[in-house]
């Protein structure tokens, strides 16, 4: 009896039914009550529940029955049929392009058994037996391990045409992936070899065109084999019947793995296997369709296929969505998993890989099968994926196409944008979390990589964020980003993040944004916030590295505001932490040594600053790290270093590659590129070439109005225009221009740049003898003066002294000099591995200047000294106004004692120098050439 | 849904109106009516199909069955399941027919009811195998008559839960569990078949 004894069937029968409504864990539960109360009944319900079970594992009625026709009767006929070299043998099975036969060789060579189909005679169609039997031939020659070989293909003597092919035994691969119940790495690993195997027919351009489970075999010992490939072209009715293949032979080619463009009758591609592919691989992962729901019919699969983009991996896991919760859980328990972690590990990376094998456009997929694998590989090894770095974008492009109109002026667009990424980091940082929770010393190891990647992806994430939101602004100036960059607070400040260090991440970058544009006020303030969302965090744990980094930051911020001993203060907390256990990557630990690089070049110990920035990048190249946007500028902040001690060939020999790649990488418009770009321009003055420096300051100043907007200008351009200007000696121009340098230096809050400028600016009132100006404005330094860097205080003390020399005191002019002289130090004239100290050349050549103008005795020794500084300073030995500048004090101290030819040499030499560097009309030049005519030629 | 064609509903005239006495000649009556037909439109699509397999789903055939008689005015329905439930048993038995006729050999002896959708070669619809699964329907048809016809018209019909619960007249989910009890059992009773 099937129901055992029909009495005990009715008690037992409304028992089952309530069981079966249970998901699994609860039904457990229920057995084990009932087990209390009567365990025989819960003995028997159990093994009922089993066969269940059993009855699913085995597919046991799944699909319906076959719909039995004439050809049962036909092919029972057949056995003993010879096919050229085969004799059939027994009825394998029966499949949508024809029946499948057991057969061996007829003419005793042994071979083993081999199947063949075959093909229902109306699907040659009019091609005929001639391409048939080519294109068999085509697909004869491929040959792989995961390939079912086609042995032989032909047509019979009474016309049926029919398929020789390597005898494969095995399962499905979704069948099989369910029973041997394989984890979602598992299926991928398999996923992979597959992939493989179409990757090398399409290399030999043959298309498969109807890739399925029931035409992916696993065998016993668990490699796949692939049926059938090509077989879809060997039966086009010619070459442009795509379409009509479609619909007549139905069975052949299943809707649920087609690609859209097969379904609309347009040409196949290997991008039309990528989507089947991505159909198989969809399946294999979330145990179901990626476009239409459960038990869809043909037309909504079609439809879905053609319309509907694919869903997460995940939602039928997600709760409320669809699924029952009983579902969800033999889900993950055929993927050898829990529902939460399943969950976890169809998120993120596999869902983008997924989708872009299912784009709806071929040309949006995957290029090759193999790209399709090496995406996969990476998702194994847990690198990032191809398939990530537009998806943001992606995503949010898609949602600002649905609401387009009746979103409120972008806010909406925004909003949304914010919430799919704090959705997408704040998701990895809870895996992350309930990860560490876990914790293992063993799996130290694999955490601390993981770690490194939501590093990396918290990373790309506030980029992405960042660059997305720029891309609002792209076409429009500062104006526009600053707005931008005001939403992104304003909007931070109201939402509230499950997981920190979101925040902290965001905050941090858009500090940095700010900074870029000079606001250090703003991104002083920001980091601030930052450290204040860390505080009583687990961001803020011994070995967290955020603080650390936080801290860095703000000292570099600190450090361009001139706050010198804010930012040491917050450099030396960093060091602390990191004694103190702080977990900081090597890149961390560069950016931090950049930052006390930078200090120690601002406090004028030029030595440590260049040193520091080497480690830094020492460390980097230890660690593997060569190249990329963090190298790129730390070779900046190095040129900027070399440059600030005096070293100007070096720092050039590194600038003006540098500039070359960025300008070739990203163009010339952005601000990071135009800093590098005036670092060379102040090179170019530095080195001795105020007239070359011209030319590059012009085209930093159109850059820079172009960026910043109308109206506005970069203090550090502006300065540096001014001063090469000066150099010039326009004067006028130059006082105008230094002018305009602070007042932007002061709104930036970058206090050594605007006390720069204002000395700058002094120098020009008084060499344009507008005595009592500059002589105001000076005063009007005092305070500023008094807590300035020791760089400045020299710059002062030479200012001061060409104040109170043109006022005829050269007496105190040359204590001011001797002063500042004092207070270079001991390195003033350099050595030979460094450079002399950076002011030493222009303080030397003012003293030469009082003492050739006071016909003093030192005069010719100064000019000497002014020399060899000069010629360390140039970046042309032949070609330099320092070395031109030097030798015209020379001429002019060997004039003063007589040595006329030697004064000559010395002048000629200065107006070589002096004319191609500051150009015939400066006063230099035409001292030069004044003093060569006046004196004698030996 | 599969795409069929609207059925009639009922006439308003109260032909559903049958009395309990005339019931069973009428049931059997109908049924061999129903089979035949079905037999007929089987091999017709067969014979259309050439040589080859099924051109034409089960599902659709019950439709059209549906269809053609309907509109023989000689035959009256008690309502549209009443002929579903005896339409899907007439293809049951037709299917099963059919395998036996076809006389294929006998294959190992385990169980190889599974859907026919793939060309692999372990999938062969298994005569005796079906054989066995219509004796152990008829079985379960006797004691519980709604399981029994889930499986004819899911498994031997095509019909889908979503299909066969509107038919019915109860809930998808009711439709799942009676599927689910039915085949728990079959493969208990298969699986103890030697």
């Amino acid at each position: 009896m099937i129901v055992g004894d029909v009495e005990r069937w009715r008690q037992i029968s409304p028992l089952l039914d309530g069981l079966l409504d249970l998901p699994p864990e609860r039904c457990a539960k229920r057995l084990a009550a009932l087990r209390n109360e009567d365990p025989a009944l819960a003995a028997e319900l159990e093994a009922l529940i089993g066969h269940g079970a059993r009855a699913d594992a085995s597919r046991f009625l799944a699909g319906s029955a076959p719909l039995p026709d004439a050809a049962g009767r036909a092919m029972q006929s057949l056995a003993g049929t010879r096919l050229g070299a085969y004799v059939l043998e027994a009825p394998l099975g029966q499949g949508g392009t024809g029946a499948v036969w057991r057969a061996r060789r007829a003419d005793g060579r042994f071979e083993g058994d081999v199947a063949v189909k075959l093909l229902h005679l109306s699907l040659i169609g009019r091609t005929g037996a001639l391409r048939f039997e080519r294109e068999g031939a085509i697909l004869a020659r491929l040959s792989h391990p995961h390939i079912a070989h086609l042995l032989d293909a032909g047509i019979s003597d009474g016309g049926q045409p029919y398929l020789v092919i390597e005898l494969v035994a095995g399962e499905r691969i979704d069948l099989h992936c369910d029973l041997e119940r394989l984890s979602v790495a598992q299926r991928v690993a398999l996923f992979r070899a597959v992939l493989e195997a179409v990757a090398h027919a399409h290399r030999h351009l043959v298309i498969h065109r109807d890739i399925k489970p029931s035409n992916i075999l696993v065998g016993a010992d668990g490699s796949v084999k692939l049926l059938d490939f090509g077989i879809a072209k060997l039966l086009d009715r010619d070459e442009a019947g795509a379409s009509d293949l479609t619909a007549e032979r139905g069975g052949a080619l299943t809707p649920d793995y087609a690609a859209p463009e097969q379904l609309r009758g347009e040409p196949v591609t290997t991008a039309t296997d990528v989507y089947s592919l991505g159909v198989l691989l969809f399946q294999l992962l979330a145990g179901r369709h990626p476009t239409a729901p459960p038990r869809a019919s043909p037309a909504d699969l079609m439809r879905t296929t053609l319309e509907t983009p694919p869903g997460p991996l995940a939602a039928a896991l997600l709760p409320g969505k669809g699924a029952s919760p009983a579902d969800a859980t033999r889900l993950a328990a055929e993927r050898d998993s829990s529902v939460a972690r399943l969950r976890r590990q169809l998120g993120g990376d596999l869902d983008l890989v997924v989708a872009k094998a299912l784009r709806k456009a071929p040309a949006e997929r995957y290029a090759t099968v193999d790209a399709f694998g090496e995406d996969l590989r990476r998702w194994a090894a847990a690198e990032p994926v191809s398939a990530r770095p537009d998806s943001l974008a992606y995503r949010a492009s898609r949602f600002v196409a649905r609401h387009r109109g009746a979103v409120a002026a972008g806010v909406l667009t925004f909003a949304a944008i914010l919430a799919g990424l704090v959705g997408t980091i704040d998701g990895a940082r809870r895996a992350e979390q309930q990860r560490l929770l876990a914790t293992r010393a063993a799996e130290q190891a694999r955490i601390e990589r993981d770690q490194a990647l939501l590093q990396q992806k918290l990373q790309r994430g506030t980029n992405e964020f960042l660059q997305l939101l720029m891309r609002d602004a792209a076409g429009g100036d500062s104006g526009a980003i600053r707005k931008q960059l005001d939403r992104a607070v304003a909007l931070l400040e109201q939402t509230r993040f499950e997981a920190p260090i979101v925040k902290v991440a965001l905050l941090r970058q858009i500090a940095g944004r700010y900074a870029e544009l000079g606001e250090y006020a703003t991104a002083i303030r920001l980091l601030r916030e930052a450290i204040a969302a860390v505080a009583g965090t687990d961001l803020a744990a011994p070995t967290s590295a955020v603080p650390v980094n936080l801290a860095c930051s703000l000292a570099r911020d600190l450090h361009e505001t001139g706050d010198e001993r804010g930012a040491l203060v917050e450099l030396d907390r960093a060091d602390r932490l990191v004694a103190a256990g702080a977990g900081l990557s090597v890149p961390s630990r560069a950016e931090c040594r950049a930052g006390r690089s930078f200090v120690a070049t601002a406090l004028g110990d030029y030595g440590r600053g260049v040193s520091l920035l080497r480690e830094a990048m020492q460390e980097l190249a230890s660690a593997g790290i060569r190249e990329g946007e963090q190298v790129r500028v730390l070779r900046g902040s190095l040129a900027r270093a070399l440059k600030e001690a005096g070293d100007h060939a070096g720092a050039m020999a590194i600038a003006t590659p540098l500039l070359a790649e960025n300008t070739v990488a990203q163009g010339r418009e952005s601000m990071a590129v135009l800093r590098r770009s005036s670092v060379v321009t102040s090179l170019a003055r530095l080195g001795g070439d105020p007239l070359a420096a011209l030319d590059h300051s012009q085209a930093d100043r159109d850059a820079a109005a172009h960026l910043l907007g109308p109206g506005r200008v970069d203090a550090a351009i502006e300065l540096e225009h001014g001063l090469i200007l000066l150099e010039l000696a326009r004067f006028d121009a130059a006082a105008t221009v230094l002018a305009r340098a602070s007042s932007a230096a002061e709104a930036a809050q970058q206090a050594p740049l605007a006390l720069d400028a204002r000395l700058a600016e002094v120098e020009a009132l008084s060499r344009d003898s507008r005595a009592a100006e500059a002589t105001a404005r000076f005063a009007a330094l005092g305070v500023a003066l008094a807590s300035a860097a020791p760089p400045e205080r020299v710059e002062s003390l030479r200012i001061d002294a060409l104040l109170v020399a043109s006022r005829g005191d050269s007496a105190a002019a040359r204590r001011d000099l001797a002063d500042a002289e004092q207070q270079l130090g001991a390195g003033a004239d350099g050595t030979v591995d460094t450079p002399p100290h950076p002011k030493a050349c222009a303080l030397v050549l003012a003293r030469g200047e009082l003492a050739a103008a006071g016909r003093d005795d030192d005069a010719l020794a100064l000019a000497e000294r002014a020399l060899t500084l000069a010629r360390r300073r140039a970046l042309l030995a032949d070609r330099s106004s320092d070395v031109g500048r030097a030798f015209l004090l020379r001429a002019r101290a060997l004039a003063a004692a007589g040595r006329g030819v030697e004064s000559r040499r010395d002048a000629d030499a200065a107006r070589a120098q002096l004319e191609p560097t500051l150009g015939a009309a400066h006063p230099a030049t035409r001292a030069a050439a004044a003093l060569a005519a006046t004196t004698p030629s030996s | 849904m599969n795409g069929a064609p609207d059925i009639p509903g009922p006439t308003a005239d109260g032909s559903l109106r049958t009395r309990d006495a005339t019931r069973e000649s009428e049931n059997d009556s109908l049924f061999a009516t129903l089979y035949g037909d079905l037999h007929r439109l089987a091999r017709r699509e067969a014979a259309r199909a050439g040589a080859g397999s099924a051109g034409v789903s089960a599902t659709t055939l019950v439709h059209e069955a549906y269809l053609d008689i309907s509109q023989r005015a000689a035959l009256d329905f008690p309502d549209r399941g009443r002929f579903l439930a005896y339409a899907a048993r007439a293809m049951r038995n037709i299917v099963i027919d059919r395998a036996r006729a076809s006389g294929a050999q006998k294959r190992g002896g385990g169980l190889d009811i599974t859907s026919l959708d793939t060309q692999t070669p372990e999938s062969i619809a298994e005569p005796t195998a079906l054989g066995d699964l219509g004796a152990a329907l008829d079985e379960l048809g006797a004691i519980e008559p709604e399981l029994a016809h889930v499986v004819d018209l899911k498994f031997f019909c095509g019909f889908g839960f979503a299909e066969i619960a509107s038919l019915q007249g109860v809930s998808e989910r009711t439709v799942q569990r009676q599927w689910e009890k039915a085949r728990l059992l079959l493969y208990r009773a298969l699986s103890d078949t030697p």
